[in-house]
């Protein structure tokens, strides 16, 4: 009985550890200093593409509204997606993955879009690439 | 059983150490039948002039080419080298000999001039280099067609029609504290490559395939015709251009050092999509030059609009602000606008943040401004601004010295007699307490140029009234950005 109960206490402990572990590695200031999440944005025909560089403030809130305005201008499709899969093994993004606003956009491959993407000879200025 | 695991462990170590010798190129036998092809296509005095005790063979286990630089005697090989491309056997598919001229100080990307010709001496491309890009190759109107994903392994590369040439030669940072290197697509350099830097088309596969250079479309277009080739096709492997210098990337064997091959995937070479700047001038060209206006904005976009003199915005990344462009010119009833600022390509690293990094321009369009100044002009200011728009976006990115402030600033006051100028920002990190009961040194970090800065001067000379404070605009509501941007034009 004292032996489960001392295992059972190890495994918590474990459990718990791991926990912060991963909690720690999503802090912000931790977090920033390996890597910057920036994601591209793309409708379903890739009429509308937008790439994130939070560094210099063209964050998704940015790509949201200038989404908003492509709509207005009834220049395509009206869905946007997310063209960064999220990724199991990326612990250290698990807080951004339930958190931030980005990835509650529906994820779609970008080959797929691309493949339905009209030839253009040139980009709008709607279309980062 | 222990003896038998123990023999199966050993034929396992002996199979995993096995070269293939009738593959491995660094045996004599392969170099002497390298040169004897090369003896019938390169003059007996030109061959006297090859170091052949020096040459150095690209990785084919990793690349999947047998690709070979041969220096001259006297010559450094990051100036001057005999490229070749050949099978395992050393039979010739492709040749170039390369003249590289580098003016650019360490540490920023390779600029200055590019030769090749062929074995014959015939010069196939004579090209000036900016920033590791053939000029000769990315000015002249190329059309890059969209590479399509053929590999299932690239489905998350996300490639940009303007991404299509990998720069022919890029700087690599080499882990923290060293010295970048120079890095360059010798593939591209052959025409053979995934890239399609140089393909027009084929190439006949023999030693003396001089003609086959220049003006390549896409990589789409590309022909991949060596059949040993193994490159994935959104992807192009760089060699260092002067494999002496990083020797634990080398070793030898049989006469031929083996250098490394470095992959880049498009993903990680484009970290940010870019613009073609002189594409986005060509479409004020479409506003007739007779009678036309033009007005150029310099505009902030602040991190914390609460908190104009915050460094950086911390939530959801980090957000350091930005200053950007907005030209127009207007005429016979057409208006022109276009937006555009400067970023690094990748966000500045945590651990090295001052560190110079390639730069790349981007779309504007449709940005907060929370300061503007407006400034008319005139047909021929506006051609300064052209040319000076195009000249610093060549310039590296570093954070305190030349950063998107440091850019649009340098653009506005290129036509004004008396510059916008402003202080710079100070960063002051207090001293850290030590274990043993000291303080760390406090850190001061100055950045010349930053959008903070640039707000509270054009605060200031609003509410001074400066003689141009009519043409400044203050709004801190998020509300006010910038048009849509026309975009390219061909």
């Amino acid at each position: 009985m004292a032996h489960a109960i001392k295992n059972m206490k190890k495994t918590t402990l474990i459990f718990i550890s791991l926990f912060l572990f991963i909690a720690i590695s999503n802090l912000p200031p931790i977090h920033w200093f390996y890597k910057q999440n920036d994601c591209w944005f793309s409708n379903g025909n890739g009429s509308f593409t937008f790439a994130e560089m939070s560094f210099q403030g063209d964050d998704f809130q940015q790509c949201s509204h200038k989404f908003l305005e492509f709509r207005k201008r009834k220049l395509g499709d009206t869905v946007l997606y997310r063209l960064c899969s999220m990724n199991i093994f990326y612990f250290w993004d698990y807080g951004e993955y339930i958190f931030s606003q980005k990835y509650k956009v529906p994820y779609k491959s970008w080959k797929e879009i691309e493949s339905r993407r009209d030839p253009m000879a040139n980009k709008s200025g709607f279309q980062d690439f | 059983m222990k003896k038998l695991i123990g023999a199966a462990i050993l034929i396992l170590l002996v199979y995993s150490c096995k070269k293939n010798a009738g593959n491995d190129p660094g045996t004599s036998i392969y170099l002497h039948s390298v040169l004897s092809h090369l003896r019938d296509s390169l003059s007996a005095t030109d061959l006297s002039q090859l170091d052949t005790t020096k040459g150095y063979l690209t990785d084919p286990r990793k690349s999947g080419n047998y690709t070979l630089r041969l220096p001259f005697k006297g010559k450094s090989i990051s100036g001057d080298f005999v490229l070749l491309q050949t099978d395992a056997n050393g039979n010739i598919l492709r040749s170039r000999v390369v003249h590289l001229e580098n003016d650019s100080q360490d540490g920023t990307p390779f600029s200055g001039n590019i030769r090749l010709s062929s074995l014959s001496g015939m010069v196939i491309l004579q090209s000036k280099v900016s920033n590791g890009y053939l000029e000769a190759l990315h000015g002249g109107g190329i059309t890059a067609t969209p590479k399509k994903l053929t590999d299932s392994k690239t489905t998350t590369v996300l490639p940009a029609p303007d991404a299509d040439w990998l720069p022919e030669v890029v700087v690599v940072g080499y882990g923290s504290g060293s010295a970048p290197s120079n890095y360059i697509s010798l593939d591209g350099l052959l025409g053979a490559a995934s890239s399609g830097i140089l393909n027009s088309g084929g190439g006949d596969g023999s030693a003396s395939d001089g003609g086959n250079s220049g003006g390549g479309g896409g990589a789409s277009s590309g022909s991949q015709n060596s059949s040993n080739t193994s490159t994935p096709p959104d992807s192009t492997y760089y060699a260092p251009l002067d494999p002496s210098q990083i020797p634990r990337f080398s070793s030898s064997g049989g006469g031929i050092t083996i250098t490394d091959a470095v992959q880049f995937e498009k993903e990680y070479v484009y970290s940010i999509p870019t613009i073609d700047i002189r594409k986005f001038f060509n479409c004020f060209d479409l506003v007739p030059s007779d009678g036309a206006t033009y007005s150029i904005q310099l505009c902030v976009d602040l991190p914390i609009n609460s908190t104009p003199e915050a460094s950086m915005n911390f939530s959801g990344g980090v957000n350091a602000g930005h200053t950007f462009l907005v030209l127009t010119k207007s005429g016979n009833g057409i208006n022109v606008t276009q937006c555009f600022g400067y970023y690094p390509q990748s966000a500045p690293s945590a651990w090295n943040p001052f560190l110079p990094i390639p730069s790349a321009m981007k779309d504007n369009g449709d940005k907060e401004i929370n300061a503007s100044i407006t400034m008319s002009i005139d047909s021929k200011q506006f051609d300064v601004i052209k040319s000076t728009a195009i000249n610093l976006s060549t310039n590296s990115y570093t954070l305190d010295k030349s950063n998107c402030t440091d850019y649009a600033l340098g653009v506005f006051n290129s036509t004004r007699s008396t510059p916008l100028t402003m202080q710079p920002y100070v960063l002051r990190q207090a001293g850290i307490a030590l274990s043993n009961g000291m303080a760390s040194s406090p850190i001061t970090v100055t950045i010349n140029s930053s959008p903070q800065k640039l707000y509270a001067e054009l605060s200031d000379m609003k509410s001074n009234g400066n003689a141009e404070a009519s043409n400044i605009q203050l709004d801190l509501s998020h509300n006010l950005r910038s048009p849509i941007s026309h975009g390219p034009c061909n």
